[in-house]
C-alpha cells in the first residue's frame, strides 16, 4: 500500500528490473504492475491478487463506508483484483 | 406527494423510485447558499435540473434562502448564537420550516424524505446517547399530519443501507453531488456513521436491528409513548406554523434576529444614531 505524497514503491518498481541476463541482447525489462486505488485526493496502491474488500481494508478504509467502481462501473466486494486495475471509491457517507 | 431533494444520491434515488411507480411527485430544493469553495448549492441544483431534464413531468420549486430570507445560512449562523457559529443548527431548523410550509401551502398529501437507515441509527444512537427523550418520541419513519398544521412526514428509504441507495444512483445512472456539505466535515452524525460501521463490520444487520428494534420497543411496549404526547403544539402568530414556543416561533425568531443583525452591520451609523 502506498499513500500518495510518500516515496512511491509503484514508481521505484516500475523502473527497469534491476538483474542482468547472461545475453544482453535478451534483456527485457519487466514492469511490476500494482492497482491503483483513488478515493476523494488520495491514492493508494495494493498488490494484485487480493478481494476488494481487502483492499480496502488495506487501505484503511470501512468497506462498508465506500463503493467501488472499476472502469465506470460498480463492482462487487469479493471481486480479485488485477494487475493493473484502477478501482475509484465512492464516498457513501454523507448528512450533516 | 412533494420530495425534499437535496442534489444528493438518497432523495434522487427516492424521486426516481417514486417516479418509477407512478406517485406523482413533485421536486423541493432549498437553495441555502452554501458555497465552501466547491459552489456547493450551484452545484446541487445542476445536478437537479439535469435529473428533472431527463423526467418530463418532473416538477420542482425551488426555494431560495438568501433571497427570501434575506441571507445565506452560513451567514446567517455567524449571526446568530444558534449551533455556535456551526451552520448545521440553524439549516436544520430552517429546512424543517421551509419544507412544512411548503408542503401545507401546496396542498401536498405527504412530504417524503431521502433519510436512509444509516440516517435513522446516526441519529437514534446521538439521540439515545444524549437521552433526548422528546426527540426518540418523535423518531418515526412515518409522522402523521397533525391539525396543527404539521403534514404527514414520510421516509421510505429508511429500511436501506447507505451503500445500498448510493450503488442504486450508480447503476441508474443518476448523477449526484458526490461531495457532502462543505459544513459537514466533523459532523456528529458523520462520526457516529463511522462508528455504526465499524459495528456493522463485525455484526452485519446490526444497523437495521438497531432501528427496528427501536420501532418495535415504541409500537408494542409503548416506550417513550408519554413524552410524544406531552408535546403541545399552537401556531406561530407571525408565520402560522405550528411551533411549541409561547409565541413567535423559533424560525421566526432566528431570522428577524439575522436580519436585524445584517441591517445593523450593513448601516452601522443610522443604527447608533437611533440609540
Amino acid at each position: 500500500m502506498h499513500v500518495k505524497g510518500a516515496p512511491s514503491p509503484a514508481k521505484a518498481s516500475a523502473r527497469e528490473a534491476p538483474f542482468a541476463l547472461t545475453e544482453p541482447a535478451a534483456r527485457v525489462t519487466i514492469f511490476l504492475m500494482t492497482v491503483s486505488i483513488t478515493f476523494r485526493d488520495q491514492q493508494y496502491e495494493v498488490r494484485p491478487g487480493m478481494t476488494v474488500r481487502d483492499a480496502i481494508r488495506k487501505c484503511g478504509l470501512q468497506p462498508e463506508a465506500v463503493l467501488p467502481v472499476r472502469d465506470g462501473k460498480l463492482i462487487t466486494e469479493d471481486v480479485v483484483l488485477k494487475e493493473g486495475d484502477r478501482i475509484k471509491l465512492v464516498a457513501v457517507i454523507s448528512g450533516g | 406527494m412533494l420530495v425534499a431533494v437535496s442534489g444528493g444520491k438518497d432523495s434522487l434515488a427516492l424521486w426516481d423510485v417514486l417516479v418509477a411507480l407512478g406517485y406523482q411527485a413533485d421536486g423541493l430544493y432549498i437553495k441555502l447558499g452554501i458555497d465552501g469553495g466547491v459552489r456547493y448549492s450551484d452545484q446541487s441544483l445542476e445536478k437537479i435540473e439535469a435529473f428533472i431534464a431527463a423526467r418530463p413531468g418532473a416538477r420542482l420549486t425551488v426555494v431560495d434562502v438568501p433571497q427570501e430570507l434575506g441571507a445565506p445560512i452560513p451567514l446567517a449562523a455567524q449571526l446568530t448564537r444558534r449551533g455556535q457559529g456551526r451552520p448545521c443548527s440553524i439549516c436544520g431548523m430552517s429546512r424543517r420550516h421551509i419544507m412544512n410550509r411548503v408542503a401545507h401551502d401546496g396542498g401536498y398529501d405527504v412530504l417524503a424524505t431521502g433519510h436512509n437507515l444509516d440516517d435513522e441509527a446516526a441519529t437514534l444512537m446521538g439521540n439515545t446517547l444524549s437521552w433526548q427523550v422528546g426527540y426518540l418520541a418523535r423518531q418515526h419513519p412515518v409522522l402523521p399530519a397533525s391539525d396543527d398544521g404539521l403534514v404527514r412526514k414520510v421516509k421510505p428509504f429508511f429500511r436501506f443501507y447507505e451503500r445500498e441507495t448510493a450503488a442504486y444512483a450508480l447503476v441508474c445512472g443518476i448523477d449526484y453531488v458526490y461531495d457532502e456539505c462543505p459544513y459537514a466535515v466533523g459532523a456528529t452524525s458523520i462520526y457516529y456513521k463511522g462508528l455504526l460501521n465499524q459495528l456493522e463490520a463485525d455484526r452485519p444487520g446490526a444497523k437495521l436491528q438497531f432501528v427496528l428494534s427501536f420501532l418495535r420497543a415504541k409500537e408494542e411496549e409503548g416506550a417513550f409513548a408519554q413524552a410524544a404526547s406531552e408535546v403541545t403544539l399552537k401556531r406561530c402568530p407571525k408565520c402560522g406554523q405550528p411551533t411549541a414556543n409561547d409565541g413567535e416561533c423559533t424560525f421566526c425568531r432566528t431570522w428577524d434576529r439575522v436580519r436585524e443583525r445584517l441591517a445593523s452591520q450593513t448601516h452601522p451609523q443610522t443604527q447608533m444614531e437611533a440609540r
